[in-house]
């Protein structure tokens, strides 16, 4: 009987806690609509503040040695971000590899920017391989991005230099993922 | 009597939250893009101007100022440009001041600018960091491009816009700064 009287409570609320309730969405409500009321700035802080990521999270960059004298540059593109195939550069000791030659970049999909004219872009996922044989000693990489949101912001070219020789280890300042940072 | 002591209350009670949402908006107004603490003034600086000439912001204190930052490399940027020289062109007799901050090669921003007939002051920051420092400490805490400020003549800033700026967004801005400025 007694656990019956008690399920009962637990199925409806008292009087009280219902009026609470109430009261408690009336406050959330009029908060809400004070708020959207008073002007389009709190509604635009909150839809639009989140919009866009910042660039090491649109383009999560990592260089992961894969054998000897064999690397793999690697983006993860963010959805609804993408690089452009032209402005990405594979600097070794002054040389650019993907101009050279030596890193062959993906063909990437073909676009028409409405500003650039038919561009190559990537998404998702981007892998470039790379031999860099008999590199010196304290070689390091200088590479180079720039990419943009679909909702219309770009990001301004990034640089950033990675120490071949950097074992283990993810380039600073990015998140390790995926298959981890480089490593001797 | 019970029943009176309640209605009171409630009536306070949204009362207070009426207040909390207007404290909210107070808050945010006008920070429509992704902001850091958003300054309530505008921020004091000097950067050379396509002909080279140093150019200290006070210059056109008195004015209702978009600082637009840009770049020619910026797809959205170029884009929304032709907006930005139609507003000058029609609220320059109300106040308005265009400013482009171009994060740009001086050589790259100045093509650009004069290939597209830009009717209004285009500065250069001697560094891209410079540029995107000065965007950074106006609240884009990503540091993309297209950007926007927006101050009335007192330098207090009424709101900001972080990617391409489209004509409905362009009129709510301009119209909180010329409306302040004018009353």
């Amino acid at each position: 009987m007694d656990r019956g009287k008690h399920h009962h409570r637990l199925r409806s609320p008292s009087a009280g806690t219902r009026r609470a309730a109430r009261a408690l969405a009336a406050c959330l409500l009029a908060t809400a609509a004070t708020a959207a009321l008073a002007g389009p700035g709190l509604a635009a802080a909150f839809g639009n503040g989140g919009r866009f990521l910042p660039v090491n999270q649109a383009f999560r960059f990592e260089l992961v040695r894969t054998g000897s004298d064999t690397y793999q540059a690697r983006w993860n593109i963010a959805p609804g971000y993408y690089l452009y195939r032209h402005r990405i550069h594979l600097v070794l000791a002054g040389t650019d590899l993907v101009r050279s030659g030596h890193a062959k970049l993906p063909p990437g999909r073909a676009e028409d920017d409405p500003e650039f004219g038919r561009v190559r872009i990537f998404e998702g996922n981007l892998t470039v391989p790379l031999t860099l044989k008999r590199t010196a000693p304290g070689a390091v990489l200088t590479v180079r991005y720039q990419g943009c949101a679909r909702g219309g912001i770009c990001y301004p070219p990034q640089t950033r230099h990675v120490p071949l020789g950097n074992a283990g280890t993810a380039v600073r300042g990015f998140p390790a993922h995926g298959h981890g940072g480089p490593h001797a | 009597m019970r029943e009176a002591l309640r209605s009171l209350l409630a009536l306070v009670l949204l009362i207070a939250a009426g207040g909390a949402g207007f404290a909210l908006y107070q808050h945010f107004s006008g920070r429509s893009g992704g902001s850091n603490a958003l300054p309530s003034h505008r921020i004091a600086f000097s950067m050379p101007d396509m002909a080279g000439k140093t150019r200290h912001i006070s210059h056109w204190d008195g004015k209702t100022v978009l600082l637009n930052f840009w770049a020619s490399w910026c797809g959205p940027c170029r884009k929304e440009m032709p907006l930005l020289i139609k507003a000058q062109r029609q609220y320059g007799g109300r106040g308005l001041q265009v400013i482009g901050i171009a994060i740009d090669t001086p050589s790259d921003a100045r093509h650009f600018a004069r290939s597209m007939h830009v009717n209004y002051p285009v500065l250069i920051p001697s560094s891209q960091q410079q540029g995107i420092s000065l965007a950074a400490r106006y609240g884009d805490r990503i540091g993309g491009l297209p950007y926007s400020v927006v101050y009335r003549p007192d330098g207090r800033v009424v709101g900001v816009h972080a990617g391409e700026l489209h004509r409905p967004a362009l009129e709510t801005l301009l119209h909180k700064a010329l409306h302040k400025a004018s009353g």
